[in-house]
């Protein structure tokens, strides 16, 4: 099968029609495509190995890291819509009503939409051979579909775009009934409201995203507003078409892929990625008709068409994309809608309701239940698709594809799919309510730019450290250097990505394939998993014993996984790596807290004061659980808190070998006092522990290679970041 | 900063299907397609004409005719200096529409907006509607008229130089100078339309407009 479809692509790339039917462009740039086809084939054959692999004699897949990994990298062409059908729902809903499809296409059709239907079916995708015919191509199909559902789905009934949408699923599928009800999936359970008469959902996801680029690329957004462009002029057709007729197909199918698996999320992650990623493109346009220009040109040129790249971008580019805020983001840009649509025709039933709109706390408590979930199905499983997932997964973390995600959709854990308890998951889920969760990494780093572009290096140098070995450089030097470590970071992830996990497979083929030597490769291919694993055997040397193997669920492993990481945490000035498992403040986004770091040197000389009354109350409530580990405290207060920190964060006494300067047991009471404290003592969400009866004292923490001061170091051995750059 | 006198913005509406887009690529792109796909939602193109020796941009806003898009495109309407209402004359059902798009232009446009109608597809065979039916419907709502075919490529040209050549006279008259389209909350004072209602003039004068 996988050999067919390489043939098959690799033919088709020397047509002028692609392997889905499209024509090429006259200004089709073939020689770049083929550049790319060239790797990306590469990467196809690998795929569908693997998904061969992963099916076996299978039909479906369950639910799982595993599955959704292999789905982010791309769902083979061959089984592409089987799986569609499979992760969607699709199939099932098929099963429960046999016969439903047919019987629709009897039923009288309403003048009006057999009008809109009738104009729209030879106005869908123009450029492609197979809709040019009703009786050869796939018109008479589109028809039948595009039908069926009006007199399925009477609130929907047509919207323009859906024909698109229904042609490219026709496209794939090659059947008209599963078509039907992949659309069926899509346009009630991953899209309501989207294509009901008042376009409620879509008009809702514009102005999420416009708030959203608003926080992330201020200045694309001043930009647009500045010429008096407004969202819905540029985005419309990429929520509605969900990026089909947008994107080039191959991008969108792989787009597709993941909106089928995980939800509609990954739409308002294609499009932030969009926006942000072209920052400098869209800023240099300097014009109102340039400016939209420019927006329908990004969706067309290189980065677009390397759908690989464009989709490693999309998970990681976005950043952290917690569900919670993007509901409460939907909630407040749906009020705003409505308001709107009141104030225009007045008495209008204002009845539309995202589902996942639902107040937070009741999505957590349900999604919690997970058997009731199991029951319930339907959409729930659409907005908490955690729900599909199994137990653990679900447990430890609220939102599944975060920076915790991209981390774990980086690593290479192939062999090990089943998670252990995590610890930190109360924490974890608190977090994750967090009303402004956001990737701080990412907009430091695009105000960094916006800077770069208006010249407004004064303010940045301020932020430079004082010993940096940097800071002799020009300030674009810096810039440079911070554009080559991103980039830096990039490749790393797209190797893993690429390769993370072929090692197994590797050895088990070279017998049929030869193996090539490093030299001829010029890379040796299983530097970065020789690297990945050892960067987890050093994050799993600090879990705590008696937590390994331990499993949720009764999935046993030999080997335990890692916990989820919030980020990677670096020195702001020389960006020497320091801490690789930590958890993110939960108000103050760029604070962290650790136990394990690296490179860090804590300056005993320089004591930290900061009176702990303004936490009291806030810890009166936490304190109260607690009271069990309060009570032996006054006696032995270092062991006690350290028991509780084994409830919180994993200690281990294993640190031979590694960078990690040993914290020294802190001595208390002793140094100045200092009331001007960093930010990051303002509110040391990791206090919380006991033992703050009375002032809380910190040392200050410096990086070991420039002496920056990074982080504070409290009694209970725990650093709190606040000076670093985030990567993941 | 490119230099034109005026800058005008028109919107097309009209129900689905009846060829706005392919007027609008007609007239800025000098193409007609064999197939366009539909407009989903608003899209926009950009032309500079000469209108006595003078530089006059049009700003060209297409838009998606099904009716549950107009909660997208209500709000281009309302800075359009000129907003030219299309119909297919082998379509009876996209005439017929018509009265409900003039409500959405009374509610959402300036009262203050140049109007065109416009029957086009003319180079169809099956024709449903007469060319007077289109000019009294015209008449009777102060608009302007005219048949075009986008495919021929007939009239395409004369609609948008006439719209340019009307603003541009009624923005000397009225004393406006729209440079700047973000900056101009109104459409050019048009206080003689009712007494010229001119779509016979538009109709009879010669094709080149320029």
């Amino acid at each position: 099968m996988a050999q067919g479809e390489k043939h098959h692509l690799s033919n088709s790339k020397l047509n002028d029609v692609d392997e889905y039917g499209f024509e090429r462009p006259s200004d089709f740039r073939y020689e770049s495509y083929e550049e790319f086809m060239s790797k990306y084939l590469t990467v196809l054959t690998r795929r569908a190995r693997k998904w061969s692999h992963l099916l076996g004699a299978k039909e479906t897949v369950g639910r799982g890291i595993k599955v959704k990994r292999y789905i982010r990298k791309g769902i083979p062409l061959v089984h592409r819509g089987k799986m569609w059908m499979e992760v969607s729902g699709a199939r099932k809903k098929m099963e429960a009503h046999p016969g439903y499809y047919k019987s629709l296409q009897d039923l009288p059709l309403n003048e009006d939409l057999m009008e809109c239907i009738r104009v729209d079916i030879p106005r869908t995708f123009p450029d492609n051979i197979y809709f040019r015919d009703y009786k050869e191509g796939k018109l008479g199909s589109l028809k039948n579909v595009l039908v069926a559902f009006s007199n399925h789905n009477k609130e929907i009934g047509y919207c323009q775009g859906l024909n698109y949408i229904a042609g490219l699923l026709l496209i794939i599928t090659k059947n008209e009934e599963c078509a039907f009800w992949l659309f069926d999936v899509l346009t009630t359970d991953l899209l309501p409201q989207y294509y009901t008469p008042d376009m409620v959902g879509v008009l809702t996801d514009i102005r999420v995203l416009e708030s959203i680029v608003k926080e992330r690329a201020p200045l694309i957004w001043k930009h647009v507003a500045h010429y008096g462009i407004t969202w819905d002029l540029l985005a419309t057709k990429w929520f509605i078409c969900l990026f089909a007729e947008v994107l080039p197909i191959e991008t969108v199918l792989r787009i597709w892929d993941c909106l089928f698996y995980e939800g509609n999320k990954v739409l308002m992650r294609v499009a932030v990625t969009l926006v942000v990623c072209n920052q400098e493109k869209i800023l240099m346009s300097q014009e109102f008709v340039d400016i939209i220009h420019c927006f329908k040109t990004i969706t067309k040129d290189a980065d677009a068409i390397n759908c690989h790249t464009f989709i490693e971008n999309v998970f990681r580019v976005s950043g952290s994309f917690p569900r919670a805020r993007l509901a409460k983001l939907r909630e407040e840009c749906e009020a705003q809608v409505k308001a709107e649509k009141d104030k225009e025709t007045r008495g209008k039933p204002a009845a539309y309701q995202y589902h996942n709109n639902t107040d937070y706390t009741e999505t957590l408590k349900i999604s919690k239940k997970y058997k009731y979930q199991k029951e319930i199905g339907g959409n729930w499983r659409k907005f908490n698709s955690r729900g599909m997932a199994d137990d653990d997964y679900f447990d430890w973390s609220d939102d599944e594809d975060d920076i915790i995600c991209t981390s774990k959709y980086i690593s290479s854990d192939e062999e090990d799919f089943s998670f252990p308890i995590k610890p930190t998951s109360k924490r974890s889920n608190a977090s994750n309510k967090a009303t402004d969760d956001q990737n701080d990494f990412e907009r430091e780093m695009a105000s960094e730019l916006s800077m770069t572009v208006q010249h407004l290096a004064a303010s940045f140098a301020k932020k430079k450290p004082q010993n940096s070995s940097t800071n002799t450089l020009a300030i674009e030097a810096k810039d440079k250097d911070k554009k080559k470590t991103e980039e830096g970071d990039a490749k790393f992830y797209d190797d893993v990505y690429f390769d993370s996990d072929d090692s197994e497979e590797e050895a088990t083929e070279s017998s049929s394939r030869r193996v090539m030597s490093n030299d001829e490769l010029l890379y040796d291919p299983t530097l970065d998993d020789k690297d990945q694993a050892w960067v987890d055997n050093k994050r799993r040397s600090y879990q705590p014993i008696q937590k390994r193997g331990m499993k949720r669920g009764g999935k046993s492993s030999s080997r335990s996984s890692l916990p989820q990481s919030d980020a990677v945490l670096n020195c702001p000035a020389c960006l020497t790596t320091l801490c690789m498992d930590c958890q993110r403040h939960e108000i103050y986004h760029n604070q962290y807290r650790a136990m394990f770091v690296f490179n860090c040197s804590i300056d005993k000389s320089e004591s930290l004061r900061f009176p702990s009354k303004i936490q009291k109350k806030k810890e009166y409530f936490r304190n109260k659980k607690k009271k069990k580990l309060q009570q032996g405290e006054t006696d032995s207060e270092q062991d006690s808190r350290q028991d509780q920190f084994m409830n919180l964060v994993p200690v281990s006494d294993d640190s031979a070998g590694t960078e990690i300067s040993q914290p020294e047991s802190p001595n208390e009471g002793t140094g100045t006092t200092r009331d001007t404290a960093s930010p990051a003592v303002t509110a040391p969400e990791a206090s919380s522990s006991t033992g703050c009866e009375g002032d809380e004292l910190y040392h200050s923490v410096n990086c070991k290679i420039c002496n920056t001061k990074v982080a504070v170091y409290d009694k209970d051995e725990v650093y709190h970041f606040f000076n670093v750059v985030t990567s993941y | 900063m490119e230099d034109y006198k005026f800058l005008f913005k028109v919107v097309l509406i009209g129900n689905a299907g009846v060829g706005k887009t392919c007027l609008v690529r007609r007239f800025t792109q000098g193409l007609f397609p064999p197939g366009q796909g539909a407009t989903i939602g608003v899209d926009f193109m950009i032309k500079t004409v000469e209108i006595e020796g003078e530089k006059i941009k049009l700003q060209i806003w297409d838009t998606a005719g099904q009716e549950r898009f107009r909660s997208i495109t209500q709000s281009y309407y309302r800075s359009a200096h000129a907003l030219i209402l299309v119909y297919d004359i082998s379509s009876q059902p996209t005439f017929d529409c018509l009265p409900d798009w003039l409500r959405e232009i009374e509610q959402y446009a300036s009262c203050k907006v140049l109007r065109v109608l416009v029957g086009n597809k003319t180079d169809r065979e099956d024709r449903e509607l007469p060319t007077h039916v289109g000019e009294e419907f015209a008449h009777r709502h102060n608009m302007y008229f005219i048949e075009t075919s986008a495919k021929e490529a007939d009239n395409v040209e004369k609609l948008f130089i006439e719209i340019a050549k009307e603003l541009t006279q009624d923005s000397k008259v009225g004393d406006l100078s729209p440079q700047d389209v973000s900056n101009v909350p109104l459409p050019p004072t048009r206080e003689t339309r009712s007494e010229f209602p001119c779509c016979s003039r538009w109709m009879s004068s010669s094709s080149s407009a320029t």
